[in-house]
């Protein structure tokens, strides 16, 4: 069986994708108040993006826009329902 | 500022997803300084994204260094200088005595390993893993690799040579009787010769023979690596891609051999080939180098198939 695992930075990724529509990976280490580098967010996003939790397409500046897919959306709903934070209702 | 980075950045060997981080990282710099309008904001920017680029390459190397194959390479050229280095003590112990002596050839053995492991480790950087199904992860092992030389080139050599010295030049004297064995001047490291010169015993001979030893060995071992890499980037069929680096890396070490000996000894090229001194017998590793890494890339290139390129691949 395949496991796959996220990674806290994955996460914060995820987490901040979900709140926009697109964005360039500067804009996420702006907005993830210091839990994503400079250094680090372009490896971690071309990590995820070969896992298909994000997509990207060419801007201007050779500079990328991510989103997140629905993988991504779905593995964040999972981790934050492992940590607790959200539930699911299951309806009889 | 940018540019010159954006150069060095260029010439390191990346992997497709390495090179497209570090592309997207250096976009990020070039909208920031156009968006600058002050020097001071010019300034910070740039630093900001010299920072983030050395960042990114620290990253992937990390990444690298982490992945397995990286690590059965490192263990396999250790088990090589382990091999070379006892090889050689044995000679030196045997050649030098009637009846052979474990103890010596042991200390020999120990004095030499660390001096054989710098200089083999190269070989890390420049065989691809085979059991990795992704691009060359090099970057993480040069970057290791660089940390190391430098360590073993200041540090490490000199006091290994000097012990390799002082052991073969005890053997010497104590089973060579017809004359005495004198010591050749004591190699100092860059922490000794810092040392003394905190200490105002700074001798100036001393330290120019230890630092332009440093800088010619130091200078070879980057160019091995920028001629294989250069070699693997430019070649357009996967055999000599991958073999390139080996078969470059191979001419560059019997090339580099006599000109080591002729620069730090100042010895003749031709006498520097055959002219083997007792305590220099270390230097014989230099030859099993090329030996290596001509057999290497001979099996790489009968396994990679000839005719794919790596862009009818893509």
């Amino acid at each position: 069986m395949h496991r796959m695992r996220l990674p806290a930075s994955e996460r914060t990724i995820l987490e901040l994708l979900a709140a926009r529509e697109a964005c360039y990976g500067l804009e996420l280490v702006a907005s993830s108040e210091g839990r994503l580098t400079r250094g680090g967010i372009y490896v971690t996003l071309g990590r995820m993006e070969q896992k298909g939790l994000v997509t990207s397409e060419a801007a201007e500046g050779g500079r990328r826009q991510y989103r997140a897919t629905g993988l991504g959306e779905r593995a964040l709903l999972a981790a934050r329902i492992f940590s607790g934070e959200a539930t699911i209702e299951v309806k009889p | 500022m940018r540019r010159p980075v954006e150069f060095l950045a260029d010439m390191l060997p990346l992997d497709e997803a390495g090179r497209r981080a570090v592309d997207e990282t250096l976009a990020d710099w070039r909208c920031e300084a156009n968006d600058a309008t002050t020097s001071g904001g010019r300034l910070l920017v740039d630093v900001i994204g010299t920072a983030a680029v050395v960042g990114a390459i620290t990253r992937l190397a990390f990444d690298e260094v982490r992945m397995p194959g990286s690590w059965q390479l490192f263990a396999r050229v250790v088990g090589l200088a382990l091999t070379v280095s006892a090889m050689i003590a044995m000679i030196g112990a045997w050649s030098t005595l009637a009846a052979a002596e474990w103890p010596t050839a042991v200390t020999l053995l120990v004095a030499l390993l660390p001096i054989t492991l710098g200089s083999y480790l190269p070989l890390v950087a420049l065989t691809p893993p085979f059991r990795l199904q992704r691009g060359v992860p090099v970057l993480g092992v040069c970057l290791l690799l660089g940390a190391i030389a430098a360590a073993n080139l200041g540090w490490v050599t000199p006091v290994a040579k000097l012990s390799f010295r002082v052991n073969a030049v005890d053997v010497l004297a104590a089973h060579v009787r017809e004359a005495p064995v004198p010591r050749s001047d004591p190699e100092r490291s860059v922490p000794a010769l810092a040392g003394r010169a905190m200490a105002g015993g700074f001798d100036g001979a001393s330290a120019a023979y230890v630092l332009s030893e440093r800088a010619a060995l130091g200078a070879t071992a980057p160019a091995f690596l920028l001629l294989g890499i250069q070699a693997r980037r430019f070649s357009r069929h996967r055999r000599w891609r991958h073999a390139g680096g080996l078969l470059a890396w191979a001419v560059a070490a019997v090339a580099a051999f006599p000109a080591v000996l002729a620069v730090t000894e100042l010895r003749d090229w031709l006498q520097a080939l055959f002219f083997y001194p007792a305590n220099e017998l270390r230097l014989l590793q230099f030859w099993v180098v090329p030996a290596v890494a001509l057999v290497a890339a001979g099996l790489m290139a009968r396994r990679s198939p000839a005719s794919t390129t790596i862009e009818a691949k893509r």
